[in-house]
């Protein structure tokens, strides 16, 4: 399998909340750390909190991810987490896989000892991939290139250029509480819809398949300066592809296979294991408002 | 004689509780069989009669909860306990217990198990789709790195109370119908159905041999002091409710009692430096294990699967951290998954090593799919033929199982599913003859170091205590009024008319002014002054009503406060609503039986509570709420302008109101002297009455409580008070003014204080709100040339 040369990022993620009133304390988990991949090596990740938190705890998650939950525990109107990364990425190119769609299905359900744990997680529904969101993808169109006599590379090229053509982007369409059901009628959505979608025909089809999050580096449109906080975080989906080959990622918001300018924080089931921020605050009632900047820059 | 309960007869072929197969009356249900044929109908009638006035007295408003639904969305209803029991050979005890005490190992290994190494799912023992299918496993709670042990290195116990429901089928052969390891319901239930039939049938009780309850609560003590992580010489173990609103609520502040530990709410918790802490007047206190009602993904709000907003936040983090013993543990709800039931007996031989010795139903078993034995239950039309199912539980401290020798039977109405019994009636359990050793000397006596309950107290209990006083003392100045007024209001007849009107007005003022209402009665007064009062004793007797169910309301989240004759006190003030609801009217005796019920109420608060902050704020909310009576009654009924035939009967209603009429009549020996009741109400420090003796007492307990800013306040209205009385009265225009005065100045200041008693501790908002979360991952495509 060929490998394309390394890129180094710098990655800055600003999230910021203002209360509009004086708040007692807070508590806020986050998925900001980048992980070391095999396709990744972190040079440094470091995230930092205005107010500084009172107590800051980092643990490793259930599926490998970094997870930082601090505490403010002093009077604040406002909260500001910047994560500060840089990162050494690679892309390789995606391997020939010998098995079709129906033999890798049977050998993901087959699986056993360290498997159980590294990939059976990622073949059942999940929250924000429901049985029932499964099953409607299964019927729908962009699910009839996993059919299970086909190569199952050449399946997965095919889904994820059904989903780039046969879905809009469109960032206004959709948030996180967005259903999948409506993404499927509606044929619009944004990156975690279209991560999700791949994430449910696959799954529909046997294999497992994992959400991603990152980043991932854009190009001002030609002759343009880029702007500073245009990027934003971004997902993409994953597919196991059996014990030979393990692993393997594709971007169908972009029809990438393999993703090439993307730097990966986090994977779980769906958004909902490796959320940015979530968290608590503390306080009287309030409407909050909330904004977010990232920049990704090319370093080398 | 002949009783209907001689109709009751046995199903051939079925197995029968009762009746053994050859019809003679098994001998455990001999006694007691042989006495419900004494009692008769009448006598069973007179039992059910009394059980529901003794159930209805522990405030049993609420129903033995399934574990399985979302206890918040439960609607409450009363249940009934047979005054027939169930009885259980100690014999067949013995083999259920053992049973449960298998279960609660396998369950407890099988949890650490899936949240640990997983092995289960490695070897192929359990599917991993039955695991990682259900929302009940919870993948925050999985950590990378521990296998089944804390960050501190300590094994975990996750199941540190069980329950599970068993029936007996019609070949007599038990079956467990569902387990409950997340938020095990129904011990607390138990014991109060205990408590209510050994009241009933004490005697027959203590004949039967039955076997008691009260090993089971030691047993839970020593299991929630196994669970605090060590080292910790303060150890403290707190009752956390989802709130008043939580189906098991009765249970639960009936179990805090006994076990004598805080009730709290989550939002009395708080998570620092990886260990939990109790919000306290004083500021925060460590609490080493929790007792949790929240259903598992309530229990933190930032679990990363969490669901709604209640909880604890950081509570997981901490959990998993070792610091914060859980009963139970997070994460338990997996093991009640009714797909993994086929599973078991595969589970308990691969980590326990050991044959499952019951086994499960289906999950979806109804009186129509299974064939039960039969139980005899009384109903109002005799003895019938019914079914049950039994309720167990099981307490686990350091590997060691303690089965509670009682239970719960349940009775189930045809068509009923066996995990929800609908009949809302239950029997207590006796298990009669040998338990055996093990049952009785589970634990060794544990003097287990508690936090003094008295010094410390939650901050929600605070607030809750200083409203109590506040509502009751309120209660007491609308009755008195309402009675004041009522029986005085026939003598304007004889007044004349000016004189009649202005008395009258000043009999509203009182009642209004008794309902924190401005004096003045609205001008468009249509009716005759008759009436008006009339409506004005109509609303009062409603803002009466209000002021109860206020009071009782609070009362109910500070349960363990108070004192078991102060609970009958509360019942009997719940009875005053209904009977008020029911009849819509108020006589003077219901009245003075109120005002009896309320004098009781402050009599146990004065003679039956130890001196500790709880009492202060109780007495505090009182004393404040006296204080701004007094005010309220002078304002209303002194300062106006009255005709010479009305200033003395006004006086003397005032006086009464705040029951100082007798003193007055003591002290004086004289008419009625506007100076001297002033006086009496006010700067008599002798008086408990007076507004003096409230600030003298407020002075003391704020002193206690360490705030300065508020003894500040009481020296304001103290200052009111003496350039009231320096002022040389000559004339009655002056007299008034600085009356007049005197209330606006100490009012103003006793507001200050009751705002800034609300500010200084209990006005910390709690309630946590999630933090909005992005919209949309991604921007506009047009600005770049990938998409993301």
């Amino acid at each position: 399998m060929g490998t394309l040369a390394g890129r180094r990022y710098r990655v800055v993620h600003k999230t910021e909340y203002h209360y509009g009133a004086t708040m007692s304390s807070g508590l806020t988990v986050a998925h900001l750390l980048l992980r070391e991949t095999a396709m990744q090596h972190v040079i440094s990740a470091d995230i930092n909190v205005d107010p500084l938190p009172e107590e800051r705890h980092t643990w490793i998650d259930a599926f490998g991810n970094l997870a930082v939950q601090f505490t403010v525990a002093s009077r604040h109107d406002h909260l500001t987490i910047t994560a500060v990364s840089e990162a050494e990425v690679s892309a390789a190119l995606w391997p020939s896989v010998p098995e079709t769609v129906g033999e890798l299905a049977e050998m993901t359900r087959s699986i056993e000892g360290d498997m159980a744990i590294d990939v059976a997680p990622f073949l059942p529904a999940s929250p924000f991939v429901p049985a029932e969101s499964i099953r409607l993808v299964g019927e729908d169109e962009i699910s009839g290139a996993l059919a299970s006599d086909r190569p199952a590379a050449e399946a997965i090229v095919d889904l994820c250029g059904r989903i780039f053509y046969g879905f809009r982007f469109d960032s206004a369409f959709s948030d996180i509480s967005t259903p999948l059901e409506r993404v499927i009628d509606e044929r619009r959505g944004v990156c975690q819809d279209f991560a999700h979608l791949a994430i449910a025909a696959l799954r529909s089809a046997g294999l497992a398949a994992r959400y991603v999050s990152g980043y991932l580096e854009t190009m001002p449109p030609p002759g343009m300066v880029k702007l500073v906080g245009v990027d934003a975080s971004h997902a993409w989906s994953s597919v196991w592809l059996g014990p030979g080959f393990g692993w393997w990622d594709f971007d169908p918001t972009n029809n990438q296979m393999p993703p090439r300018s993307h730097v990966t924080t986090a994977w779980g089931r769906d958004y909902g294991d490796v959320a940015p921020v979530r968290g608590v605050v503390l306080g009287p009632q309030i409407e909050q408002k909330m904004h977010v900047a990232v920049d990704v820059t090319r370093l080398s | 004689m002949v009783s209907q309960t001689l109709t009751y007869r046995a199903t051939p072929g079925r197995f029968d509780e009762l009746y053994d197969e050859g019809g003679g009356i098994r001998p455990a249900w001999k006694p007691v069989f042989g006495d419900v044929e004494r009692q008769g109908e009448h006598g069973l009638a007179e039992r059910r009669r009394l059980i529901g006035q003794l159930l209805a007295a522990e405030g049993a408003g609420h129903a033995v909860q399934d574990g399985e639904t979302e206890p918040n969305m439960l609607p409450s209803h009363p249940w009934m306990v047979d005054p027939l029991p169930y009885m259980l050979e100690a014999v067949e005890w013995r083999a259920l217990a053992a049973g449960v005490d298998q279960r609660v190992r396998m369950f407890e290994a099988m949890l650490g198990d899936v949240y640990g190494s997983r092995n289960l799912l490695r070897r192929g023992v359990v599917p991993t789709e039955v695991v990682y299918g259900t929302p009940r496993y919870r993948w925050p709670l999985v950590a990378a790195s521990a296998h089944g042990v804390t960050s501190l290195g300590m094994p975990m116990t996750r199941v540190a109370l069980y329950a599970c429901d068993l029936a007996r089928l019609a070949d007599g052969t038990w079956r467990v119908v569902a387990d409950y390891t997340d938020t095990p319901q129904g011990i607390g239930y138990a014991m109060i159905n205990r408590s209510v039939i050994a009241r009933v049938l004490g005697g027959e009780l203590a004949r039967s041999g039955a076997a008691t309850q009260s090993g089971f609560l030691g047993a839970m003590r020593a299991s929630f002091s196994a669970l605090a992580a060590p080292e910790r010489p303060t150890m403290r173990t707190v009752l956390v409710t989802p709130g008043i609103d939580d189906g098991a609520y009765v249970e639960q502040s009936y179990l805090a009692t006994l076990l004598g530990f805080n009730l709290v709410e989550n939002s009395d918790v708080v998570v620092r430096n990886n260990r939990a802490w109790l919000r306290t007047f004083g500021g925060l206190e460590a609490a080493d294990t929790l007792v949790r009602w929240s259903a598992d993904r309530a229990a933190d709000p930032v679990a990363g699967d969490a669901k709604g907003r209640g909880g604890v936040p950081g509570l997981a983090r901490a959990h998993l951290h070792g610091s914060v013993g859980l009963a139970n543990a997070l994460g338990n709800g997996i093991a009640e998954e009714a797909a993994l039931r086929e599973f078991h007996p595969a589970i308990c031989s691969e980590l326990l090593g050991e044959q499952l010795q019951l086994h499960s139903l289906a999950a979806d078993a109804s009186t129509d799919s299974v064939k039960l034995a039969s139980t005899p239950i009384s109903f109002a039309s005799g003895l019938r033929t019914g079914t049950i199912v039994l309720r167990l539980f099981a307490t686990q401290a350091e590997g060691k199982v303690t089965v509670m020798t009682s239970g719960i039977a349940r009775v189930l109405r045809p068509g009923d599913s066996l995990m929800k019994p609908s009949a809302l009636l239950a029997k207590d359990v006796w298990v009669v003859g040998d338990v055996g050793r093990a049952a009785i000397t589970t634990t060794k006596r544990q003097r287990l170091a508690q936090v003094d309950l008295l010094a410390s107290l939650p901050t929600r209990s605070a607030d809750a205590l200083y409203w109590l006083g506040r509502h009751a003392e309120r209660a007491e100045l609308l009755a008195r009024s309402h009675r004041v007024v009522a029986s005085r209001e026939p003598t304007l007849r004889s007044f004349p008319a000016d004189a009649s009107d202005l008395t009258a007005h000043a009999f509203v003022g009182l009642l209004r002014r008794a309902r924190t209402e401005m004096p003045a009665a609205p001008t468009d007064a249509a009716g005759s002054t008759a009436d008006l009062i009339a409506d004005e004793l109509a609303r009062a007797a409603a803002a009466i009503d209000d002021r109860l169910s206020n009071l009782s309301a609070e009362a109910a989240t500070v349960r363990e406060f108070m004192s078991g004759t102060t609970g009958r006190v509360l019942i009997r003030l719940r009875n005053y609503l209904s009977e008020r609801a029911e009849t819509g009217t108020v006589t003077d005796d219901d009245l003075d039986e109120l005002l009896v019920d309320l004098a009781a109420l402050s009599g146990m608060a004065m003679e039956s509570t130890v001196r500790g902050p709880s009492w202060r704020f109780l007495d505090l909310g009182r004393r404040l709420e006296r204080s701004f009576g007094v005010l309220d009654s002078i304002e209303a009924a002194v300062v106006p302008v009255v005709p010479n035939v009305a200033e003395s009967m006004l006086a003397e209603a005032v006086l009464a109101t705040h029951d100082s009429l007798v003193a007055y009549r003591r002290r004086y020996r004289s008419d009625v002297e506007i100076d001297a009741v002033v006086a009496l109400l006010v700067s008599d420090d002798s008086n408990p009455r007076a507004l003096q003796f409230q600030l003298d007492r407020m002075s003391e307990h704020l002193a206690s409580l360490g705030w300065s800013d508020g003894t500040e306040l009481i020296d304001r209205v103290a200052r009111a008070i003496f350039d009231w009385s320096d002022v040389t009265i000559d004339r009655v225009t002056r007299r008034r003014a600085s009356l007049e005065r005197l209330v606006a100045d100490a009012r103003a200041a006793l507001v200050e204080l009751g705002t800034g008693i609300q500010v200084r501790w209990f006005s910390d908002p709690i309630a946590p709100q999630p933090l909005a979360r992005l919209q949309a991952l991604g921007n506009d495509s047009s600005s770049s040339v990938v998409r993301n």
